[in-house]
């Protein structure tokens, strides 16, 4: 199947599904892990990939949340998320989409700008999060965040919904504070 | 005009070298090379002679050779070839370059660098070459400055490198040891305002240097002539907006307060280096002042966190000494007071017989560490003290955030003890610190809701007190961002600061007030954009709460921490005596109602007790002093209230919960199964209260086999709420007494 | 545009007895929902797929984001609650978990009060400790501010004359010295060009001009500002040395004439 789609399947029972797909292998495995050892009543399953689309032999769960990491030291990955964007079906941008962006610590080695991620997380209404993924503590406190965000994905949180964390989460248009 | 003739005349050959154990020789050791470098070598490795120890001296000692050879190569070494193809200068600044990165120049090697570079006896890359290295050991002696200075005048040097010695000197300012002499070459600096290029730097300069004696009119005159001619430069405003506070009635036009960085950092080049350079300061330096009153925040046996401390070594800028030959300086003749040198501040009765003559040391931040000096900003008036603070601690957070660090992210320990004690320093002076919000807005959007958590936390209910709807982009959402992603943990954290923020608010705002008794009509409206600041954070407060619970199941944790911040609330107009009244919303009011928790339920009877003596309060205010305010007198407030006392008087006392217009559909108490659903439903059947209800009956009736809740009614209903009330359910008993008059027992 | 329906999840209670009766009837409870389920997944994929481009994404998502909210909105507003079979042994056990979860709170609750009674009592001292301070602070400033009031001696005006006379008497010393230090300085640094020197081009009359020092100009402008103070301005007369006009116009020690480029006046230091 070329272009994902949100509810092409039943999900698993009890099962939460995350797919982080970036080109940073090792810092995505490390999150990962991250996210295995976190404590949680559902089961994570999570799945990377460099990029979209899938391969389509290989039978998966269904996904619930899907994380595009860029990583602020590398044009290549920005390109590649904008690749992979096109392979997502519109439906999954009500709220089971989110951006990572890695390395916004290292100033001096960022050749993405801050804004053009920003710009990216904004036209496609989706959340967008800051972490260094090198460091550990980061590594493991973004790994929780991102466990809770997919608990409310998968449906395991009652009574509230994918569209309605990405509505709390808002749409702030997070001026820059340098104009002040 | 011949400035030569003054540099000979001020090398004097007592130069006043603190450092003497430092780690290179000086000048007088050139002489005796052998002697004195044999037994620095020795003396530092002195215990124990073994071969490393003699090789690691060796090595030493070479590159001890080599820096003189250099030096000396600078000094007054043979330039035969020209200088950009001479081998020999480029050996030489290589070693210079190496030894000051690793570990800096001693003062007569900048001093001797300084002339080189400025003197214009190489091209201009080579000065700059020289300028980016030229990092100190310990200290910079103030005559090299001003030999530098002097060489300025003479125009040997070119536009660039002159632009870079002053930025060199922004960046230097801290260790140059005394101030006084380039203090009175002021008027010079003053002079290069007018060059377009050097401009910005000499102002940034200049911002550091000025004192309140050097705000002259004229010079304020030529600013002014300087702004008319090149607009509003964020770097004039900045001098300006110093001058104004140093002396206020020299200049009218009126400056707005920003919160602006003014500067542009010039410190780039040198950044690492200085790092080092503190720390190498800070070792050498005696111990910190002990801080015998006020917080233990030095505590003798964790030295070793403050010996990397970011906050600099209290020294006092102490003016008017003698100099020069003739001994004559204004001050002698005028003033008689002089300033009681700040280091020896020790102890809190030297603070109060020193009081009125203190002067305030040229780092501001060193301060921080110091409780005395805390007091005493406490009471001066005068608001240059806090812009100078203010400065200093833009400077240093701009700097020294942990997201900015470039390698370093190890220093979390350091950087948390600093805010720590920035923190403290807010709570003394009960002064939220505009510098700490401009820190907030620049890295909260990075901030991974982990690292420093307590600290950042307190910073931001520390936010001083402004439009709420202005800051709320910056700072409100991307924490409501992290907020809803985060543990119960977290979320209870950012409520409680957020209480914290509420009163700081509160009390600032019931000061103010207090100072300004007159109600004319410029109040009213500032007034009510007060209270509509405050009442948008109780109502983006209100927003999170409902939010939380529903992410966290309701959990009774978390609504602890809820009902807690709308305690506080709701006594906004009796406690405070602000015209603002804020009712909690019903997301959170129905779960507290209905929850499993007696102490949840007991805490909301007492909330709306309070609510109840408020609204009466107001009530009767508005009606006598015929003050209108749109928060508390909209009929929409009452209703709300009423509202919510007839489903809480309902579900407890009259067994008549779920009235029309309630949240409940009466459908789904039929599929329960519990057909008399009107009247099941009171202090007794209440689940929070359950267990009460049983341990009455036996406590009471303990021969009874069962237990029939139903027949507490009557005379037991009485003993009943006795007994709930000697439980400890003091909140329950408010509201009843306050909400519902009982003459006899339904 | 696919309308998604995302509510429905899966029953997920943990810790159901193992009572065979009530176990069936849950198992069938789940059993259904699951056929229901399947019927909508059924209904949704027989809809198609669509992607987006940035350009496009914004919009196209507002208006599907704002499509889903209202019909979440309006299914929750339909909604009922729906109700577990009421059976005795499914009702104690969630009770029992509900009550444990509880207690669990409250654990934490009484952990998180004692930790803030002990931080109030820390505040508590600390506030009293500055406070005391203060106290301290202000009765040392109404002492001080007392004897200050009781240094003022009576107005004595003898005595005022003889403290005035010293002062200018200093003054007029200080001034003295300024003056002397100043001309020291001027023939030092800045002297007359050397009139020795004839140029070897053509002649022109400027060696019958007689230059003033640097030092005599300065007097000049010096004396015009205080005798004249409402119009300091002096003409530049030949005996002027142009180079030091300029030095002086260009270091801002004197300011020219806004109309008459012929003359100037010294910058006014004082006000």
């Amino acid at each position: 199947m070329a272009v994902l789609r949100p509810q092409d399947q039943l999900p698993g029972l009890n099962t939460a599904t995350i797919l982080l797909v970036g080109t940073e292998d090792a810092l995505l495995q490390q999150l990962a892990d991250s996210m295995l050892k976190e404590d949680c009543a559902s089961d994570l399953k999570v799945h990377l990939a460099q990029s979209l689309p899938l391969p389509s032999n290989v039978t998966r769960p269904r996904i619930d949340l899907i994380v595009f990491v860029v990583n602020l030291h590398s044009k290549y990955s920005l390109q590649n998320v904008e690749e992979s964007l096109r392979h997502v079906d519109a439906a999954f941008f009500l709220g089971k989409v989110g951006f990572l962006a890695t390395g916004a610590g290292r100033d001096s080695h960022c050749s993405v700008h801050r804004n053009t991620v920003l710009r990216l997380a904004q036209a496609y209404r989706s959340p967008l999060l800051f972490c260094d993924l090198e460091v550990d503590s980061f590594r493991v406190s973004m790994a929780q965040r991102l466990v809770r965000m997919l608990q409310v994905c998968a449906g395991h949180v009652p009574g509230v919904s994918a569209l309605n964390l990405l509505s709390l989460m808002g749409s702030s248009e997070n001026p820059s504070a340098e104009g002040l | 005009m011949s400035p030569q003739k003054r540099v000979k005349n001020s090398q004097t050959p007592k130069r006043t070298s603190r450092h003497s154990n430092s780690y290179q020789s000086n000048l007088l050791a050139w002489k005796l090379k052998e002697n004195l470098s044999n037994s620095k070598s020795i003396s530092k490795h002195g215990q124990n002679s073994t071969v490393e120890d003699s090789e690691h001296a060796d090595a030493d000692e070479l590159a001890r050779d080599a820096l003189q050879i250099a030096m000396r190569y600078f000094d007054k070494g043979p330039f035969n070839t020209p200088w950009n193809k001479d081998k020999t200068l480029e050996k030489h600044l290589k070693t210079v370059e190496n030894v000051a990165w690793k570990n800096g120049l001693a003062p007569e090697g900048i001093d001797i660098l300084l002339n080189v570079a400025l003197s214009g006896k190489f091209g201009s890359a080579v000065n700059s070459q020289i300028l980016r290295c030229m990092i100190p050991a310990t200290l910079i002696s103030e005559d090299s400055v001003v030999k530098a200075v002097s060489w300025l005048c003479a125009g040997k040097c070119c536009g660039s490198t002159k632009i870079l010695f002053y930025r060199w000197l922004v960046a230097m300012f801290d260790f140059i040891d005394r101030k006084e002499k380039i203090n009175l070459l002021y008027g010079f600096f003053f002079a290069s305002l007018q060059d377009d290029a050097l401009c910005p730097y000499v102002c940034h300069f200049l911002y550091l240097l000025t004192k309140k004696e050097n705000v002259k009119p004229f010079r304020v005159r030529k600013l002014l002539d300087l702004q008319v001619k090149m607009g509003m430069q964020p770097y004039l405003h900045a001098l300006l907006s110093l001058y104004k506070f140093f002396v206020p009635t020299l200049i009218s036009i009126s400056l707005p307060i920003k919160k602006k960085i003014y500067f542009k950092n010039s410190e780039n080049l040198w950044k690492t280096a200085l790092v080092a350079v503190r720390q190498r300061n800070q070792g050498l330096s005696p111990e910190p002042l002990k801080l015998m009153l006020g917080p233990a925040n030095v505590r003798p046996g964790k030295r070793k966190w403050n010996s990397h401390s970011l906050i600099p070594v209290l020294s006092s800028s102490s003016h008017s000494k003698e100099y020069g030959k003739e001994g004559m300086s204004l001050s002698d003749y005028l003033c008689s007071n002089t300033p009681f040198p700040v280091e020896q501040l020790k102890s809190f009765l030297q603070l109060l017989q020193n009081i009125h003559c203190l002067e305030l040391p040229s780092q501001m931040g060193a301060v921080l560490n110091n409780s005395l000096l805390l007091h005493y900003i406490n009471c001066v008036r005068d608001e240059s003290v806090l812009l100078r603070l203010y400065h200093w601690l833009n400077q240093t957070l701009q700097e020294e955030c942990i997201w900015y660090k470039v390698n370093n992210y190890e220093c979390g320990k350091e950087f948390t003890s600093f805010l720590d004690t920035i923190i403290k320093a807010e709570c003394f002076l009960q002064e939220g610190f505009y510098s700490c919000e401009a820190f907030l807005y620049k890295s909260l959007p990075l901030w991974d809701g982990f690292c420093c958590r307590t600290q950042f936390l307190q910073l931001v209910s520390w936010i001083p007190f402004t439009s709420f709807s202005e800051v709320k982009p910056f700072i409100f959402d991307c924490l409501a961002q992290l907020f809803f992603t985060s543990t119960i943990y977290f979320k209870c954290s950012v409520l409680e600061n957020l209480k914290e923020l509420l009163q700081n608010w509160l009390l600032w705002l019931s000061m103010d007030i207090h100072m300004k008794n007159v109600m004319d009509n410029s109040l009213e409206t500032t007034l009510s954009g007060s209270m509509k600041s405050v009442f948008e954070l109780i109502h983006y407060v209100g927003w999170l709460s409902t939010n939380a619970l529903r992410l966290e199941s309701n959990s009774t944790f978390l609504l602890h921490f809820v009902l807690d911040f709308y305690e506080k609330v709701c006594d906004i107009y009796i406690n405070y005596n602000l015209p603002l009244v804020v009712l909690f919303p019903p997301g959170i009011f129905y779960l507290a109602l209905l929850s499993v928790d007696s102490s949840i339920l007991n805490q909301l009877c007492y909330i709306m007790h309070r609510y109840r003596n408020n609204l009466t309060a107001a009530k009767k205010n508005e009606l006598v002093l015929k003050i209108k305010s749109e928060f508390i007198f909209s009929s929409k407030t009452y209703q709300e209230y009423n509202h919510y006392l007839t489903a809480m008087v309902g579900c407890l006392w009259t067994s008549k919960p779920f009235q029309k217009g309630s949240y409940f559909d009466p459908e789904v108490f039929k599929k329960i199964g519990v057909a008399k659903y009107k009247t099941s439903l009171n202090l007794v059947h209440h689940p929070a209260l359950l267990s009460y209800a049983i341990s009455f009956l036996l406590k009471e009736w303990t021969e009874e086999r069962t237990v029939n809740l139903s027949s507490i009614r009557g005379k037991k209903w009485n003993g009943y709420l006795d007994y709930l009330f000697s439980e400890g359910l003091q909140g329950l008993k408010h509201f009843i007494q306050s909400s519902i008059c009982h003459s006899s027992v339904p | 545009m696919s309308v998604s329906n995302q509510d429905i999840d899966p029953d997920s209670t943990t810790g159901v007895e193992d009572v065979t009766d009530g176990k069936e009837e849950l198992i069938k409870h789940c059993e259904e929902m699951w056929k229901d389920m399947e019927e909508c997944q059924n209904k949704l994929s027989l809809v198609g797929t669509e992607t987006l481009t940035e350009s496009n994404a914004q919009l196209s998502l507002l208006i599907m984001q704002m499509k889903c909210l209202t019909a979440e909105l309006s299914q929750w507003q339909k909604e009922t609650p729906e109700i577990l079979p009421l059976n005795e042994e499914f009702l104690v056990s969630l009770g029992k978990e509900e009550f444990q979860k509880l207690r669990h709170d409250l654990e934490l609750v009484l952990s998180t009060i004692q930790s803030k009674n002990e931080k109030l009592k820390e505040d508590l001292e600390r506030e009293q400790l500055w406070l005391d301070e203060q106290q301290q602070v202000l009765e040392s400033l109404m002492v001080l501010h007392s004897e200050l009031k009781d240094q003022i001696v009576t107005v004595s005006e003898s005595r005022i004359f003889n403290e005035l006379k010293t002062k200018l008497h200093d003054i007029k010393e200080y001034k003295e010295k300024l003056l002397l230090a100043l001309s020291e300085f001027l023939e030092d640094h800045f002297p007359l060009p050397d009139r020795n020197v004839k140029k070897k081009k053509k002649n022109t009359q400027e060696s019958t001009i007689q230059l003033i020092t640097l030092h005599e100009i300065l007097e000049i402008l010096i004396n015009r500002l205080f005798d004249v103070p409402h119009d300091p301005y002096v003409k530049i007369s030949d005996s002027f040395w142009p180079p030091y006009i300029e030095l002086l116009l260009r270091n801002g020690i004197a300011l020219r004439h806004p109309e008459d480029p012929t003359r100037i006046r010294l910058e006014a230091f004082h006000q």
